[in-house]
């Protein structure tokens, strides 16, 4: 017992005990657009074809940006994956189908760089929250969409070989009177009522789509968890290996603080230990550890 | 439900004893309080805080345990916590206290520590987690009515989670919350 305290210190003291970590710092995936640059965080250890994981942001597709998961990726990278966090063209600048041809195509650019970056393009998952956890869902059933190919130097790619998506929405014909959603399909859903259907990921679902772990708050009021329970009971009906973490109380960028019931601002449901514990567990079920 | 009805019984036990201690003066040093927001998280968190009136101070122990995690998995979060308040006026509005009560503004640190255990559908061990949690915190009890004690507050928080077999992660946040307790 005193040895296992001994080593909580050793640890917390240290600030963690994790491979050295080399960075890539805005690194272009797509020539053609300013914005589309990632980070990559390479562990500094010798080995190769490592699993890798690609985080995309969320901010409604209007804001955020790649630093909001430097924290999640420096950790696995830490941990022996290769990781990214990418930017990607936002609205009003850039609307459909652009956010989800620059997933795609900063998901061929990692996996062109396999040699280079030293992991292996068959074992990618892609993790994305809020607005990014409707384009990794994306990725994961609609990578052959004719609108969502990529024309960067990268060109398609297959889908990830496992999804997480927080908080993200699955159906977004429910949000037809929200500004910022119109703006990212580019037109109301009397006018383009195509495009509202094959932005909803719960439309694309298919039997072989990757693996799916979904993580939402219970609590969460600006993307119901009904969200993730609908699309995780329809990829199971369809006979693909789909999870759900749902976490009581949490919302959307709230959490209920550890021991003492404080509500956490800031914190999103993909930061607690329940999270972690469980993301960690999926990673080596789908993409192997590292 | 098992530690929340062991946490509920050393609840009653604290506030048990709080009823038997009181200051020579028979003003009231012992306040037990629960924070309802723990309930939203399925979980359970008591603290039973005494009063050191001579040194303008406050001590809190804390217990929690919540089952946070649902969908295809299951969880189970022990965790303990102490907090010293510095009590900057001891007067508030809104109050019936005698002079001196532990009221009105204060500043408080607070050190928490709880363990996390994640089990899948099957009921299948997925790891467990430490988390060391420090806060800087200010906040404002009123006691409106008897022994009653209302008592929001707010501030600055940082966790580090350690284990599941990850390197340690250290974050920030802005935390808030809201006790409900009793003052004997």
């Amino acid at each position: 017992m005193r040895r296992r305290w001994l080593v909580l210190a050793t640890a917390i003291a240290a600030g963690g005990c994790g491979r050295d970590v080399a960075t890539r710092a805005g690194v272009p995936y797509d020539d053609r657009f300013g914005a589309d640059v990632m980070d990559v965080y390479l562990p500094v250890d010798g080995a190769t074809a490592r699993p890798a994981v690609m985080f995309i942001h969320g901010g409604g597709w209007s804001a955020g940006s790649r630093d909001h998961h430097t924290d999640h990726a420096t950790r696995l990278a830490e941990a022996g994956y290769v990781t990214a966090t990418v930017d990607y063209r936002l609205v009003p600048t850039a609307a459909y189908p652009a956010q989800e041809q620059d997933a795609q195509c900063a998901l061929a650019f990692l996996r062109a760089h396999a040699t280079d970056w030293g992991l292996d393009p068959a074992r990618v998952a892609v993790v994305g929250y809020s607005a990014g956890g409707h384009l990794v869902s994306l990725l994961g059933v609609a990578s052959d969409e004719p609108d969502f190919q990529p024309d960067c130097a990268a060109g398609p790619t297959p889908p990830p070989q496992a999804v997480i998506s927080g908080a993200g929405p699955q159906d977004i014909r429910i949000w037809t009177a929200i500004d910022s959603v119109r703006d990212m399909v580019g037109g109301s859903i009397d006018a383009v009522p195509e495009r509202w259907d094959r932005l909803s990921p719960i439309t694309h679902v298919r039997a072989d789509a990757p693996p799916f772990l979904f993580i939402h708050g219970s609590s969460d009021w600006i993307v119901p968890v009904a969200q993730s329970r609908d699309m995780r009971d329809a990829l199971v009906a369809a006979g693909v290996d789909a999870r759900l973490l749902e976490l009581a109380g949490d919302g959307h960028l709230t959490g209920v603080g550890g021991a003492s019931g404080r509500e956490d601002l800031g914190v999103i449901s993909i930061d607690p230990p329940e999270a972690w514990l469980a993301l960690t567990d999926f990673l080596a079920d789908t993409v192997g550890t590292p | 439900m098992k530690p929340a009805l062991t946490l509920a019984l050393v609840a009653a036990h604290l506030a048990a004893l709080a009823a038997t201690t009181r200051a020579d003066d028979g003003a009231a040093l012992t306040t037990v309080s629960l924070e309802p927001r723990a309930f939203a998280a399925h979980g359970l968190a008591v603290e039973a805080e005494r009063d050191v009136p001579a040194h303008r101070l406050s001590l809190a122990a804390a217990l929690a345990v919540r089952s946070t995690a649902g969908g295809d998995y299951d969880s189970t979060t022990l965790g303990a916590g102490v907090e010293l308040r510095y009590w900057l006026r001891r007067r508030a509005v809104w109050t019936h206290r005698p002079r001196g009560a532990a009221v009105g503004w204060y500043l408080a640190a607070r050190l928490d520590l709880s363990r996390t255990a994640l089990r899948d559908a099957m009921d299948t061990s997925l790891g467990a987690m430490t988390t060391l949690g420090t806060a800087a915190l200010v906040g404002y009890r009123f006691a409106p009515w008897r022994g009653l004690e209302v008592r929001p507050y707010a501030g600055l928080a940082v966790r580090t989670d350690t284990g599941g077999g990850l390197p340690a992660w250290t974050r920030g946040s802005l935390g808030y919350g809201l006790a409900l307790g009793w003052t004997f």
